[in-house]
């Protein structure tokens, strides 16, 4: 059959998939950057392991699918899913556990599915749950740059560091560094734990604790980034802005966090979730209003997680639980529209 | 409460209670009269999966005969050659019988087609206009005879009458009207 | 009459333009216009004309001439169907038609006799010259407008081809808004811009002819804001008429021209795809047609159009007046444009709207507006769907592509249905945005005819049912007539037999008694 729609006379060349995919690994750099800075530079060599192997995994798994592996790289979907993974996971995550959480990113997130396009939930977030339940020590195992200054400790030299991190358990094998110090680095677990302990929370000591922790830094990167992919419209205002509106407002008016909203906002993985990973088009809802939806849903069950839940950090259990209710929230919207 | 009262609440339950069942027995026995024939309602059903080519290559005279005979004695739904494998699957849906493979006694499934007379040939017997299930053939005795190709189903009936062999059967040809839009690449 | 009230008041907020959703900003670019120093070639007809016996829907219609017989220009071929030029009718026979796949339809084969032709064309042009005939042939039309119209067989020349006659009868008495559209929006299609530059007073004309007609409240102009010299050249002309046309300028957003679209951005109504607009006391017709009904009360009949040669392998783009019926080869040899027959895909309409075609052998019909040529290219394979959303942020119909494309693709032509199908309007602006390269139209296009393939088969299966049922009890009522006849025929047998056996009996008592009288003696 012939040419239907003539692109090429029209002269309109629309972005294809691989060029959406490297804009926002483009937008991903000064969140990355800043990651490396003020938090650790163990993050680089994460992202580079999680990429390759997930690029390998990938090829493998479409092979098996009998399809061209190759055309599925290319799209550069699973490059973009394993950097967001490795940015997740905690900096000192032992190799291992990395490969398997890529691994259960790319078999059971992506390709069990029938690859891109089809699969109901955020790969990335498939992954991080599943190492989150199943290494609880290790993922929770955060230390920052400047908090081994804070601590008066001599900061590991990242050969070290890196070695460690090919061991099966990080914190047996390397007895020189005093990790026990470190525990519980993260400002929002911090947080937590004070609120759980019924301790007096000084609202400023949190705020200086989470600027000095390297997050707010990051944060900011990463929304830097959110801007640019608004401007360059590969993503739409609507998911970003319902997620943080409406955890921020829940935070305005139930938050037992002495962590001021702004703060709260800007720790832990708000920025990076709402701008980068709630608007993966393919597991998230399709209308501009079901998106409205979608990310209202997200913004409130992270509070309420983070709040109540068992976990710190909640964003990753409320795009998956969103990601559950994308098909409902897309048949709804429809059937208004139609009535409408 | 007392004896009375409670005597009362009783009383008035079962009767409430009888009435409700009188209704819906009553509601379900004018439902039941409209649907007085149930098999009548199959045998519509049915005769609407067949392609109505009223071939009778199924072994009776026609489509809704057929449709009678599936419905009352149990005839098997894979005598329909015209129909073929997505007629039979219907009616495996329609009836929750198993899909069962064309019976090639009957014919095979062949493409869509129309009967045309050759009229120099034609001698005006009308034999054909007789086998003609469904009068898509004009024409008068002595006179040359036509087929009117936008009713005729393809059925094959008229071929055998003809004493001259003036019939065939012809693939339509695609016209700007009957033209469709190909199915892209997936 | 409600709604007309609410859409007066939308019509006199006067240059409030209210949009329309989605849709996109094109390159105009319109070669045919740049590149050449006439806005519109003249073409002499060639020597042979190809007519499809077909009418708007595309079923074929029987001819009303025979073989070798000479026709006159404007004479009947068929119903609605004149003969664009004078000559000789050479054959009556199935010949390719333009269209998207190589198909064959009746056609009346027509060669040209050029010196007879030539001298029509003079006519014609001289009649056009004569100004002050112009009144008197108005008000003549206005006082019998069918015989102008049936005798010109003047149909819409936007694109649908929907014949004009039909359209204003359907319009005439409830007309509030009489929308002339002459928005172009697609990119390289130049033949109403040009038209315009160059027969402003005379389409002038052709529109007032239209709002006298209608009695219509308001007549808009829609001109796309990406043609300045088409908008001054109109808006002088309506002037010195003096015609109540109100000349609107719009934006140039694809496919603003679509008929739906160009009623909401006007109006701010939206009207649903199974509703006319005259539903809704609003008619539409394309400038060029305006300008063919200037033409038909001139008493010139509707048998050429302007059509854009363009593309970027074209390499003489220009607009050209052909008669109906010319061969995409003969304009393209015509032209200088020769070359591109054998190097470049050729294709018919826009490059959004139109089709490629395989050969350069077919005739142009009335909705033919441009030819183009473009390289050849291979297009991008399909890759899955990312569900951006895209095409339904820009589908001017206001549906969900993206979904309407799974259902299309699975032959689930219900679910299609619940999501509007028929409502879009095959505009390709979903295929423009698709990051994945997915063929969103063509799968609606296939959808769609299958659709109604689909509704004819069940109507022709319906028939023969209902046929069938007819001829059994024909049958059987023969069968019951025949038994009956019998019946009859034994029981008048029986009852004659009765009276004659009395008589022989009778006959048999007479001869016994006869006997026994003579016995005795």
């Amino acid at each position: 059959m012939n040419i239907i729609v003539d692109k090429h006379a029209t002269g309109v060349k629309a972005r294809s998939t691989q060029t959406i995919m490297l804009l926002v690994l483009l937008a991903l750099a000064p969140g990355i950057l800043s990651y490396t800075v003020f938090i650790s530079p163990l993050v680089i060599f994460n992202i580079i392991f999680a990429v390759c192997s997930a690029i390998a995994l990938e090829w493998f798994a479409v092979h098996l699918r009998g399809d061209n592996g190759l055309n599925s790289i290319k799209d550069g979907s699973i490059a973009l899913a394993a950097a967001l993974l490795a940015l997740c996971v905690p900096p000192a995550l032992p190799f291992w556990q990395l490969f398997i959480g890529v691994l259960i990113m790319v078999m059971l997130g992506k390709q069990v599915f029938g690859g891109i396009g089809h699969n109901p939930f955020n790969p990335a977030m498939v992954g991080y749950a599943a190492l989150l339940v199943s290494f609880p020590q290790s993922m929770t195992f955060w230390f920052t740059a400047a908090e081994w200054s804070a601590m008066g400790m001599q900061k590991p030299p990242l050969l070290s560091l890196l070695n460690a991190k090919l061991s099966l358990d990080i914190i047996a094998s390397t007895p020189n560094i005093q990790w026990d110090g470190l525990t519980q680095a993260t400002p929002l677990e911090h947080a937590r734990s004070l609120r759980l302990q019924s301790l007096p929370q000084s609202s400023t000591e949190l705020n200086q604790r989470a600027f000095g922790s390297g997050w707010i830094q990051t944060s900011l990167g990463f929304l830097l980034g959110g801007v640019f992919l608004l401007y360059k419209k590969v993503i739409r205002w609507h998911i970003p802005v319902s997620v943080i509106g409406s955890f921020a407002l829940l935070s305005l008016l139930f938050s037992t966090n002495s962590l001021s909203l702004p703060w709260s906002l800007l720790t832990g993985a708000m920025m990076l979730g709402a701008f980068f990973i709630a608007t993966d088009p393919v597991s998230a809802a399709s209308s501009r209003r079901a998106q409205l939806v979608f990310g209202t849903g997200i913004g409130a069950l992270t509070f309420v997680i983070r709040e109540f839940g068992g976990y710190p950090e909640g964003f990753a259990f409320a795009v998956l639980l969103m990601n559950l209710s994308v098909p409902l929230i897309d048949h709804i919207d429809l059937l208004m529209s139609q009535r409408a | 409460m007392s004896t009375f009262g409670v005597i009362a609440v009783v009383a008035l339950t079962i009767i409430v209670l009888i009435a409700m069942g009188a209704l819906l027995s009553y509601l379900s026995r004018t439902g039941s009269e409209k649907h007085a024939d149930p098999d009548a309602e199959l045998i519509e059903a049915v005769n609407a999966v067949l392609p109505q080519t009223q071939c009778a290559q199924c072994g009776y005279p026609g489509c809704r005969p057929y449709a009678q005979a599936i419905i009352k004695n149990d005839e098997p739904i894979n005598r329909c050659p015209p129909g073929g494998e997505q007629t039979i699957e219907q009616l495996s849906t329609l009836l929750g019988t198993p899909v069962l493979a064309l019976d090639t006694s009957c014919g095979q499934q062949k493409p869509e087609q129309v009967a045309v007379i050759k009229e120099d040939i034609c001698i005006g017997c009308t034999l054909c206009i007789v086998a003609c299930p469904v009068d898509a053939i004009v024409g008068a005795a002595k006179l040359m005879h036509t087929v009117i190709a936008d009713e005729c189903t393809g059925c094959e009936l008229c071929i055998p009458p003809c004493p001259v062999d003036c019939i065939d059967l012809i693939q339509p040809e695609q016209t700007a009207a009957s033209w469709q839009w190909p199915k892209p690449a997936s | 009459m409600g709604m007309f009230g609410k859409e007066k008041k939308a019509c006199m907020q006067g240059p409030l333009l209210f949009g329309f959703h989605g849709g996109l900003q094109l390159q105009p670019n319109k070669r045919a216009l740049q590149n050449s120093t006439d806005p519109i070639t003249e073409l002499e007809a060639p020597h042979e004309l190809v007519i499809p016996l077909l009418d708007y829907n595309k079923n074929s219609i029987a001819p009303q001439v025979e073989l070798n017989q000479h026709v006159n220009r404007g004479q009947l071929l068929a119903a609605g169907i004149i003969a664009p030029a004078t000559g000789q009718v050479m054959a009556i026979e199935p010949r390719h038609i333009i269209h998207p796949e190589t198909i064959k339809a009746n056609a009346v084969v027509l060669e040209v006799d050029k010196a007879s032709d030539n001298q029509s064309v003079h006519m014609a042009n001289q009649a056009n010259h004569d100004s002050t005939a112009w009144d008197t042939q108005l008000s003549a039309f206005l006082n019998m407008p069918d015989n102008v119209l049936q005798q010109s067989a003047l149909y819409g020349l936007g694109g649908a081809g929907f014949p004009t006659a039909s359209k204003l009868d359907a319009a005439l008495g409830g007309i509030q808004t009489l929308i002339i559209n002459a928005a172009e929006c697609e990119p390289e299609i130049a033949c109403d811009e040009a038209l315009m530059q160059t027969e402003a007073t005379h389409i002038a004309r052709g529109i007032d002819a239209l709002v006298q007609l209608t009695q219509c409240r308001h007549c808009l102009l829609a001109i796309e804001d990406s043609m300045p010299a088409a908008i001054d050249a109109m808006s002088a002309a309506l002037k010195s008429i003096n015609a109540q046309v109100k000349l609107t300028v719009i934006p140039t957003i694809y496919p603003t021209g679509a008929e739906s679209s160009l009623i909401q951005t006007l109006t701010g109504r939206f009207i649903p795809h199974n509703e006319k607009p005259s539903d809704h006391g609003i008619v539409c017709f394309n400038v060029a047609t305006a300008y063919a009904l200037y033409q038909a009360i001139g008493g010139k009949a509707l048998d050429s159009r302007v059509v854009s040669l363009g593309g970027s392998a074209m390499p003489n783009p220009l607009n050209v007046r052909v008669r109906f019926g010319s061969s995409v080869e003969a304009i393209l040899l015509a032209t200088g444009n020769a070359s591109v027959i054998n190097t470049a895909r050729l294709r018919a309409g826009g490059p959004l709207s139109g089709f490629d075609l395989d050969t350069p052998q077919v005739p142009i019909t009335a909705q033919t507006n441009a030819l183009l040529a473009e390289p050849c290219i291979t297009e991008t394979p399909a890759q899955p769907c990312i569900r951006c959303g895209e095409c339904s942020d820009v589908c001017p119909a206001k549906l969900l592509p993206q979904q309407l494309h799974w259902y299309a693709m699975s032959d689930d032509h219900e679910k299609c249905q619940q999501l509007n199908l028929d409502a879009c309007i095959e505009c390709g602006c979903c295929d423009l945005v698709c990051p994945a390269s997915i063929k969103l139209t063509q799968s609606f296009r296939y959808a769609k005819s299958k659709a109604k393939h689909i509704a004819q088969h069940q109507q022709k299966t319906l028939d023969a049912e209902q046929r069938f049922a007819l001829h059994e009890a024909r049958v059987a009522k023969r069968k019951q007539e025949k038994a009956h006849a019998i019946e009859q025929r034994k029981q008048s047998l029986k009852a004659r037999s009765k009276p004659q056996s009395d008589q022989i009996k009778a006959a048999l008592e007479r001869a016994k008694l006869s006997a026994k009288s003579k016995k005795p003696r």
